[in-house]
């Protein structure tokens, strides 16, 4: 079955000694059985988004199996040129957030440009959730119609207003990796859907394998597993 | 269930033992956390031993929780308890702790200091922890990141009590490998639901594979999710028989109680 891995990066991770070089990155697709991954620069991420960008264009150039997300830092974006506009161009396929590394509220006039001006450009959006309750539903109330976001690392003490984003959003859609509680997976595709619920790893930082098995032996049938693992993602991202 | 275990699929020839299970709900969406989902949720991993405490017992009501972990033990022989004690009320720890100590089912104790708001290293909980001592009944305990301090100072003062530190202090674990290096009363069972990649392959390079035990965390993280980090990790099948099930034998003596 093909599994497509929508979170990924590489680089230097600052905070920590970690291996999350491009190379690490390659692995551990490998070790997850994942076909493509789905991968911004961390260059973009803790110094210079455009650096990072084209960084990460640069890495997808060489090596088919990733497929270029971008970054934009709400700080450091003028607004003055339509940036998610020239990224689509550019060939990325999905812009991703990163609030809780670089510090920053999605309740913010940026950012409601950024999803607004994603939403023209037609990018989907990844926003990761974490275990802060509001941040789903401020998602759904500042993306604009037609704003593609997904969901991320969503943990369970926010699954149930994750949930009801994606009730309330049928443009919004949901990576299941963190929501790792017992028949979640079977929760999920029975409440929204397996066409919006996707599986991302946030490799190389942390290991695949597992979420694969869960949404592997859930009790799903043969065509959500495989939307799962890998068609939602695909559909989401135009076709990869 | 039809069909092969997940311990069939993912680790053939293996036996799996889960030192951190609960009975009981945790406010989330999913399952309904009783004690026959998880027999159906142990039917389908093929865990051969499940060390359960109950999620009431550790967030609301200690005695009606252990109650309900001792009809599930004695109901189905894969299943051992953990007696759950809450230190804000001291002559009831005392007296659930006397009480499942003598309990054949039952091989250890459970404290949750984050859920009481309680730290372990206060008198109250300093003099519950000495009962368990005075009884060698092995303590299973909450750690998260920043506990390490106050959780090594309490391994210090009760070297004849054996120790295992859920969650191996979380982001924190390499202070986790460092201080059981030094305290070898401790052991670290690493369950999280971010699954740092090199985890594992961490902690048995520092502290040996000897006293690193397997929990899942069910019924809050899926048992197959958990094992995820342990499929992926570069170790000898001798490393993973030690931590999937000898270490929690030898520790726990199912058999001898």
């Amino acid at each position: 079955m093909r599994i497509l891995d929508s979170h990924c990066v590489f680089g230097r991770w600052p905070q920590e000694p970690r291996d999350v070089s491009l190379e690490a990155l390659l692995e551990s697709l490998r070790k997850t059985g994942a076909e493509r991954g789905v991968a911004v620069s961390l260059r973009g991420v803790f110094y210079d988004h455009d650096e990072g960008n084209a960084e990460t264009l640069r890495a997808c150039r060489e090596h088919p199996e990733i497929v270029p997300a971008a970054t934009i830092l709400p700080a450091a974006y003028s607004g003055v040129e339509d940036l998610p506009a020239r990224l689509a161009r550019e060939g990325f396929r999905m812009v991703r957030l990163f609030p809780d590394v670089q510090n920053w509220a999605l309740e913010n006039v940026v950012v409601e440009r950024i999803l607004a001006e994603c939403a023209g450009a037609g990018l989907p959006v990844a926003i990761p959730v974490g275990k802060r309750a509001g941040v789903a539903s401020a998602a759904a109330r500042l993306a604009p119609a037609g704003c593609r976001v997904l969901l991320s690392d969503v943990y369970y003490p926010v699954l149930a207003e994750s949930l009801e984003a994606l009730r309330r959003r049928e443009d919004f859609c949901l990576e299941v990796t963190r929501t790792c509680m017992p028949f979640a997976v079977e929760l999920l595709c029975r409440d929204v859907g397996a066409s919006r619920l996707v599986f991302g790893s946030r490799s190389p930082l942390e290991c695949g394998r597992g979420a694969v098995e869960m949404i592997d032996e859930a009790g799903i049938s043969p065509e959500e597993r495989a939307a799962v693992l890998g068609g939602s993602l695909s559909m989401l991202l135009g076709g990869i | 269930m039809v069909g092969r275990t997940a311990v069939e699929r993912l680790l053939p020839g293996f036996e799996v033992v889960d030192v951190h299970a609960h009975i009981g709900r945790w406010g989330s969406p999913g399952g309904e956390g009783s004690a026959d989902e998880l027999r159906r949720i142990t039917d389908r991993s093929g865990f051969a031993k499940v060390v359960v405490s109950s999620s009431l017992a550790i967030q609301y009501d200690a005695p009606e929780g252990n109650a309900d972990v001792a009809r599930l033990t004695e109901a189905d022989g894969r299943f051992h308890g953990a007696v759950t004690y809450n230190a804000h009320y001291p002559a009831e720890a005392r007296e659930q702790i006397e009480r499942y100590a003598a309990h054949p089912r039952f091989v250890c104790a459970k404290n949750h200091p984050a859920h009481n708001r309680l730290p372990v290293d206060s008198p109250a909980s300093l003099a519950v922890i000495e009962l368990l001592a005075a009884r060698r009944l092995p303590l299973v305990l909450h750690t998260w990141t920043g506990d390490g301090p106050a959780v090594a100072e309490v391994a210090r003062r009760f070297p004849e009590l054996a120790f295992v530190w859920f969650h191996a202090l979380a982001s924190d674990y390499r202070e986790a490998a460092e201080l059981a290096r030094e305290l070898p009363n401790v052991h670290l069972e690493y369950v999280t639901s971010t699954q740092e990649r090199g985890k594992v392959e961490h902690l048995v390079r520092s502290l040996g594979s000897d006293r690193i035990l397997f929990g899942t965390d069910q019924s809050l993280i899926n048992p197959v999710y958990a094992l995820g980090p342990l499929l992926e990790a570069d170790l000898s099948d001798e490393d993973r028989r030690r931590m999937l099930s000898t270490n929690a034998r030898r520790l726990f003596a199912f058999d001898k109680r």
